[in-house]
């Protein structure tokens, strides 16, 4: 059995073709060379592109930038503001809480579904099956806005079941407490399809024998997901947690279609108190400043992630 | 407001004065060569508007290449600023830029527009447009915009609603607690309990809200547009009385973030706080619609906001910019504002035009409420303002926060914007 | 193995399908909604109960949307043109990049890809600014050239190819390069052959969400000849969303329509592409 590879791992960032190949010097340089001149293309434009902009954000959150009204360096002050407003407090915990949420849903929903699939059907339904979960994935969110906003609305179309079958019916959006719950909702809809093929695809790589073995020792289904399945997969769920929680810190779109980050404060997320400060009220080093903050704690709940990786994760 | 003051005299001269002489040379093709780049904004309409208007200025400046660039004001006019502020800073402004007043004190303010005095004085187009609205293109006594169409709220209702209830039209004059009834009366619901028809749409707009402020004599900022007026308790007043058209009524749902436009063309909310823009859709929808004035508490004053053409600071080409501009506020160009409807024109000749007053019944209407109306307020920081207030707002009209606490929260954030705003300004 | 199990085993595999059906047909039905939309005249847009069906078919929204002042063929051809130059651009610039941090060995590689790697973490509303006021410096404003531009690689891009070369067996390169073939023709003739489901994979990915950027194309694109079809919407949407939702509904009907069909011509390669991705052996 070949070593199996995380998709994050060390292990992965160190390995080399020739590691193994003879180091021999000359051969060396013109690798180093060739190596240089492939990764060039793509350095200069994430260079440009990404580096230089952050840095420039980095460099904008210590300041007042207003060219017309003259711009000055305020030092701290656009950090203390943040850290000092009760909002922030606020906002920071609806994307910690969309982070967990959504980050759990899609991904557990996106196993289930790989695992429902991964069995013996007819291949029309399997065809038919991946087209319906993954193609919201494919649309834009701005599409299907209008779409939810009224499935989800007070007299909408959810709404309309629930009462017609005589439920209660539900403030989706318009109530603090199931505001960010629906809108996690939506965003499963909208991207679990996109963890279902990844998993699909690590699905495939559990070696049949061992689970053929299993089966004729009349291990139970539940143990075999638990004791085979699971940990076979598991770099693969490692990563998909990590994708989807550097996307959910960043949520913006998801929020901003269904509630713009209403009722009042309740679901604001920092990628949309970002948008808000820097374009919608041209506070631009204050938003900057929320940018920062932003990505730090992006890289600590990553760092996190990793670390606890090391223990959980069997590569 | 409506009265002729010194300068609205003085300006109707100056255009009788400069009649003839510009006459002789309209026709005369010029040219000049060159580009204009023009920023407009809104939808559809609009944009064949301005359209319409460069194919004019071309037979005049055959040699002067005009583009136009479309913002539809999407996600309200806080982005058009940035986008606007982003352009001057990085000296790839625009010549012509299209606004409303939302954004004149921030423009005007940090000094980016063309002070247009003298082309306004010049120009006898504009000797009939309504003279309190370019008293309110002013600032510092200065003027940097013309003002080429408008909007005031009115309330739109379903005349076939009203019909079918056995309900009187509203006239002029009805007051708040008549229209509350009202509203109450239009809600029908289904076996399930489920709401088929709404008697109202309580708004999700800064700029809707406002007549219910002004209604009862206050307004969210103090009258100069400079600080919070939220702990006013008329403010409150206001606020309680749309969460109970909500909450204890139950003719409207709580406002979300999209406005019911197409609920209403679809006949299933009955009233709604809009201007005119919403007409063109009414009218192809075949809607029975009609507009009366929102009603009185104790005024019967509505909101205004108008859109208006401004020049970059240092645009080049002057005078082609200048005939550009005076195209795109020319009579042609209004009438077309009129014969589409989406806003009222701000030459009062062209809301004359029978095109204009053919829909809906009340069309007139718009204007004659005019001299009722005031501005939306619009400080420089009106981006920040908007956003705190709706911000609130919307906590209140969801029942999440208390009224007097929402108003006092309120309160203390607008007053810290316009303390950062007067030290950016100083 | 009893006949019993045999049999419950199939009856759960017949629950699964049902209740995968059930919850395939609620994920369709916002699209069944969106369509059928689209040939209903706004006045029926909100009939109770909802009709995920088109219960007239009515094609004057689609016309609607053709007779706008908004040039909507030229705004197609924009949003194709940004497409395929970001989907070239990044199968290109990554698989290039790619190549190097799994094949070849070289001074600060790994500290190289991790810088990368961390431009995953910036989202396009923290970079979006500095490239505005810079592209407004340079004349790229209004130029759909400039969103194609910013978009040209992407760590994902270079972190996915990276994981499906790792995945490959490296015998044919070695053997080539014992042969004293260059590393050009390493990659162009033994590499790249082999990765053509997950180019298809990266392809369709990079399509679809270039062909789904919003709000960088609102920052950068504001001229009707220039903007890209998510900003056709917003102004078919109106002033504040006043236009009529059926002709913005049939707008986007069109601009799904190619994402849908290249996603089913594509199906085949892209599962096949995910699942060759470092995670079988």
């Amino acid at each position: 059995m070949p070593r199996r590879r995380a998709l994050l791992s060390e292990r992965d960032l160190l390995q080399t073709m020739t590691d193994t190949a003879a180091p021999r010097s000359e051969l060396r340089s013109q690798q180093a060379r060739a190596g240089y001149l492939f990764i060039f293309p793509a350095m200069v434009l994430y260079l440009t592109f990404v580096l230089a902009p952050v840095i420039v954000t980095v460099v904008l959150s210590f300041a007042y930038y207003d060219p017309q009204l003259g711009s000055h360096w305020v030092g701290f002050d656009n950090f203390k503001r943040f850290f000092t407003d009760p909002r922030s407090v606020q906002i920071f915990w609806n994307t910690l809480r969309f982070t967990a949420m959504a980050v759990t849903g899609n991904v557990s929903v996106g196993l289930l579904l790989a695992l429902a699939l991964n069995r013996a059907m007819p291949g029309w339904l399997l065809y038919f099956f991946r087209l319906a979960f993954f193609l919201p994935v494919i649309i834009a969110a701005a599409f299907v806005a209008i779409v939810w906003g009224y499935f989800f609305q007070d007299a909408g179309i959810f709404n309309y079941y629930l009462a017609h079958l005589g439920l209660p019916t539900v403030r989706w959006l318009t109530s603090a407490q199931n505001a960010m719950p629906s809108i996690v909702f939506m965003d499963v809809w909208k991207n679990t399809g996109f963890f279902m093929i990844i998993f699909i695809a690590a699905l495939q790589g559990v070696p049949r024998n061992i689970m053929e073995a299993a089966i004729m020792d009349g291990t139970s289904p539940w143990r075999r997901f638990w004791r085979i399945t699971l940990p076979w997969i598991s770099p693969v769920v490692f990563f998909a947690i990590v994708y989807a929680s550097i996307g959910a810190l960043q949520v913006y779109e998801s929020i901003w279609i269904l509630t713009k980050g209403g009722p009042g404060d309740a679901t604001r997320s920092m990628s949309i108190n970002i948008v808000e400060q820097a374009f919608g009220s041209f506070q631009i080093g204050y938003g900057a400043s929320v940018a920062v903050v932003m990505t730090v704690v992006i890289l600590i709940i990553t760092g996190v992630q990793l670390l606890l990786s090391r223990r959980l994760v069997r590569y | 407001m409506f009265k002729l003051n010194r300068r609205s005299f003085m300006l109707s001269t100056a255009a009788l004065a400069a009649t003839s002489g510009i006459a002789g040379r309209a026709v005369a093709q010029s040219d000049a060569s060159g580009t204009i780049r023009i920023l407009m904004n809104g939808g559809d309409a609009d944009l064949a508007n301005t359209n319409n208007a460069i194919a004019r200025f071309n037979k005049k400046f055959p040699n002067v290449q005009v583009s136009v660039d479309m913002d539809p004001i999407s996600t309200g006019w806080g982005d058009y600023v940035t986008k606007v502020l982003g352009e001057f800073a990085s000296n790839s402004q625009h010549d012509i830029y299209g606004t409303a007043i939302e954004t004149f004190q921030t423009f005007a303010s940090r000094n980016i527009m063309e002070p247009i005095d003298d082309f306004v004085a010049k120009n006898p187009n504009y000797s009939d447009f309504a003279p309190a609205l370019f008293e309110d293109c002013k600032y510092k006594g200065k003027t940097y915009f013309v003002p080429t169409s408008w909007n005031n709220i009115m309330i739109h209702y379903n005349r076939d609603h009203f019909d079918k209830a056995g309900i009187a039209y509203p006239k002029t004059g009805w007051t708040w607690e008549e229209f509350r009834e009202i509203a109450k009366k239009l809600t029908i619901k289904d076996s399930s309990g489920t709401v088929t028809q709404w008697g109202y749409e309580v708004p999700n707009q800064n700029f809707f809200i406002q007549p219910w402020l002004f209604s009862n004599g206050t307004g969210a900022l103090n009258d100069d547009w400079t600080a919070s007026n939220m702990l006013d308790p008329r403010v409150a007043e206001s606020l309680q009385f749309l969460h109970d058209i909500i909450h204890v009524d139950g003719s409207a749902p709580i406002p979300g973030t999209d406005t019911m436009d197409n609920q209403y063309l679809a006949g299933q909310v009955s009233m709604i706080n809009r201007g005119h823009w919403v007409i063109p859709n009414i009218r192809n929808a075949k809607l029975n619609s009609d507009v009366a004035i929102p009603p009185t508490k104790v005024n019967d004053y509505t909101v205004v906001g108008f859109g208006a053409i401004g020049i970059a600071k240092g645009a080049q080409n002057m005078d082609a910019v200048q005939a550009m501009v005076a195209e795109l506020t020319g009579p042609e160009a209004e009438a077309d504002v009129a014969k589409s409807g989406s806003s009222v024109p701000g030459s009062k000749a062209a809301a004359e035009l029978p095109e204009y007053l053919a829909f809906p019944p009340s069309a007139p209407l718009f204007y004659q409420t005019l001299p009722h109306t005031k501005a939306v307020p619009s400080p420089a920081n009106f981006q920040e303002v908007e956003k705190i207030f709706i911000r609130y707002y919307t906590a209140i009209m969801a029942d999440e926060m208390s009224i007097p606490d929402a108003c006092k929260q309120a309160d203390a954030e607008l007053n810290d914007s316009f303390a950062r705003l007067k030290a950016s300004l100083s | 193995m009893g006949i019993t199990t045999r049999q419950a085993a199939r009856w759960v595999d017949w629950a699964i399908i049902v209740v995968m059906a059930v919850l395939g047909i609620f994920m369709l039905l916002p699209f069944a909604w969106l369509i059928s939309m689209s040939f209903r005249p706004v006045a029926d847009a909100y009939k109770m109960p909802p009709s995920f069906f088109p219960t007239t078919f009515d094609l004057s929204n689609y016309a609607a949307v053709l007779n706008s002042s908004v040039p909507f063929l030229q705004i197609y051809i924009n949003s194709v043109e940004i497409a395929v130059i970001v989907t070239v651009g990044q199968l290109i610039t990554c698989t290039l990049a790619a190549f190097a941090f799994s094949r070849l060995s070289f001074k600060g590689r790994d500290t190289l890809f991790f810088i990368l790697l961390v431009g995953l973490m910036f989202p396009a509303q923290v970079t979006i600014l500095p490239i505005f006021l810079g592209f407004a410096k340079i004349g790229l404003i209004n130029k759909p050239i400039g969103l194609a531009l910013m978009y040209l690689t992407s760590s994902f891009g270079v972190f996915l190819m990276r994981q499906f070369m790792l995945s490959q067996p490296k015998v044919l390169e070695e053997a080539a390069l014992m042969d004293g073939a260059g590393y050009w023709k390493i990659f162009w003739r033994i590499s790249l052959p082999q990765l053509r489901p997950a180019l298809s994979a990266l392809g369709i990915i990079t399509f679809t969400q270039t062909w789904n950027y919003y709000f960088q194309a609102k920052v950068l694109l504001g001229q009707q000849n220039a903007m890209t079809l998510p900003l056709a919407m917003d102004i078919l949407r109106g002033y504040l969303q006043s236009g009529n939702l059926s002709v913005v509904m049939a707008a986007m009907s069109m601009s799904v329509l190619p994402v849908i069909l290249l996603f089913l011509l594509a199906q085949k390669f892209v599962i096949e592409g995910v699942t060759m991705s470092g995670i079988r052996n």
